[in-house]
């Protein structure tokens, strides 16, 4: 969709969107739709659950458009509704048997094929990870699960969990140490 | 195994290595078809298509109907980060109260970054609601602390950090009574009298956010950084006694 040949900017869909063009929303939903995939994932470790929570946000969403401030960054703003939605359905009854974070055996693409031992190694390494995740205190972890497995910005993280920048930078950086302790303390 | 130096690179490869949920043309149809029926977009009830307009206007009814309340509104209220001001009508009483995700008492320790306490005089809270930086604590009822008509909670006490601006709207009718009173070695507010809303807003306007609920007598105060509201159908002796044995957990 475009406004005299050029692609519609952000503001422009969402102004649209809360006008009831929901052609407008149906592309914010496009652009998001990865990112509050995975952030609805890292919560309620369900592929199926997972879409589930995130088409319930986008729909939640545009129901709150008008109270959204057209300028401010929007993607913040729904992370946050997709994260609150997965908390909501982790805590439902749905699915408690079938939850687990799913890891690739095999590296990034683009990388040469390890040898047997090296992927051995390589998943070894990436169960302790899992494990002191896992263990760390829930303020730590997700701070850290967003900064670094989403890749979310530090300010994006502050307003997705809804704390200050600060506290984002000084509970990663002692999730961080926290981390390599457990890490060392384990596995040597 | 690996190097532990570098954690953060650790937790990079971690998420290169997850196998996402992918992008799905299902989700993008369904959210459209879902949108496209949708008949709530847009819509503002009543009560909140006013209640902003008036907000200024009333805070002024509010302190020359009640002149010993001044100070308290002025001094107390907009420091801890609420307005009062009208709403048009009061919903139905127990409606639900929506007070966030539940969780248990450590967990919500663990994700505010204030010092959670639980008064003495009560115990451990039936139940735990986090909400952002907001934490409301919830006890049933029991033979000296008759449930709030119309709900199954007798206390909600609420602890969360000011934030700038208005974060909530207070709605009060005209035989509401404001009282300064002494809690905790500072000045609060009792708010007694005819049911009243409740509505909070988030600072970035989250629809997470925004709650109506019955709320009962009302005491209000701020201490050590914290807000602290404790909403009780019990008299202001109780609430005091409850507010003054506030203590941070073993």
């Amino acid at each position: 969709m475009s406004v005299e040949g050029r692609p519609l900017d952000e503001a422009d869909l969402i102004t649209r969107s809360i006008d009831g063009d929901t052609r407008a929303f149906e592309q914010l939903v496009r652009e998001y739709q990865a990112i509050a995939l995975r952030v609805a994932y890292l919560v309620v470790l369900n592929h199926a659950e997972a879409e589930d929570v995130t088409q319930d946000a986008f729909v939640k969403a545009y129901r709150a458009l008008h109270r959204f401030r057209v300028g401010s960054p929007f993607r913040p703003w729904l992370l946050k509704i997709v994260r609150n939605e997965a908390l909501n359905s982790y805590r439902g009854s749905r699915r408690r048997g079938d939850r687990e974070l799913k890891v690739s055996a095999c590296p990034a693409s683009g990388d040469a094929a390890p040898s047997p031992e090296a992927a051995a190694i390589d998943r070894a390494e990436r169960e302790a990870v899992v494990a002191a995740l896992e263990s760390l205190p829930s303020r730590y972890r997700d701070v850290l699960v967003h900064r670094y497995l989403l890749d979310l910005s530090e300010r994006d993280t502050s307003a997705v969990l809804g704390i200050p920048v600060g506290t984002v930078k000084s509970r990663g950086s002692r999730g961080l140490e926290k981390l390599r302790l457990i890490l060392e303390e384990s596995h040597g | 195994m690996g190097d532990w130096r570098h954690p953060e690179e650790l937790l990079t490869q971690l998420g290169d290595s997850i196998v996402w949920p992918g992008p799905s043309e299902r989700l993008v149809s369904q959210v459209r078809a879902r949108t496209e029926s949708d008949d709530t977009h847009g819509f503002l009830p009543l009560r909140n298509r006013f209640a902003p307009a008036l907000a200024a206007a009333v805070i002024a009814l509010v302190i020359l109907a009640v002149p010993s309340a001044r100070q308290a509104v002025a001094d107390l209220l907009i420091e801890a980060g609420v307005v009062i001001g009208f709403v048009e009508d009061t919903p139905t009483p127990g409606a639900g109260l929506d007070l966030g995700i539940q969780v248990d008492l450590e967990e919500a320790a663990n994700q505010v970054e204030f010092e959670l306490r639980i008064p003495a005089a009560l115990g451990e809270p039936d139940a735990v609601y986090i909400e952002g930086a907001r934490v409301s604590a919830v006890w049933g009822a029991a033979d000296s602390l008759p449930a709030v008509p119309d709900t199954d909670v007798a206390i909600l006490l609420t602890q969360s950090v000011p934030v700038n601006g208005p974060y909530g709207r207070k709605g009060l009718e005209a035989d509401t009574e404001l009282t300064r009173v002494a809690v905790e070695g500072t000045t609060g507010l009792w708010i007694e009298g005819a049911p009243h809303t409740f509505t909070l807003f988030d600072p970035d306007g989250g629809p997470d956010d925004v709650t109506t609920r019955l709320a009962a007598n009302v005491l209000l105060w701020e201490t050590g950084g914290v807000s602290h509201r404790l909403e009780t159908d019990a008299d202001l002796e109780t609430a005091l006694s409850i507010a003054n044995s506030l203590a941070p957990r073993d």
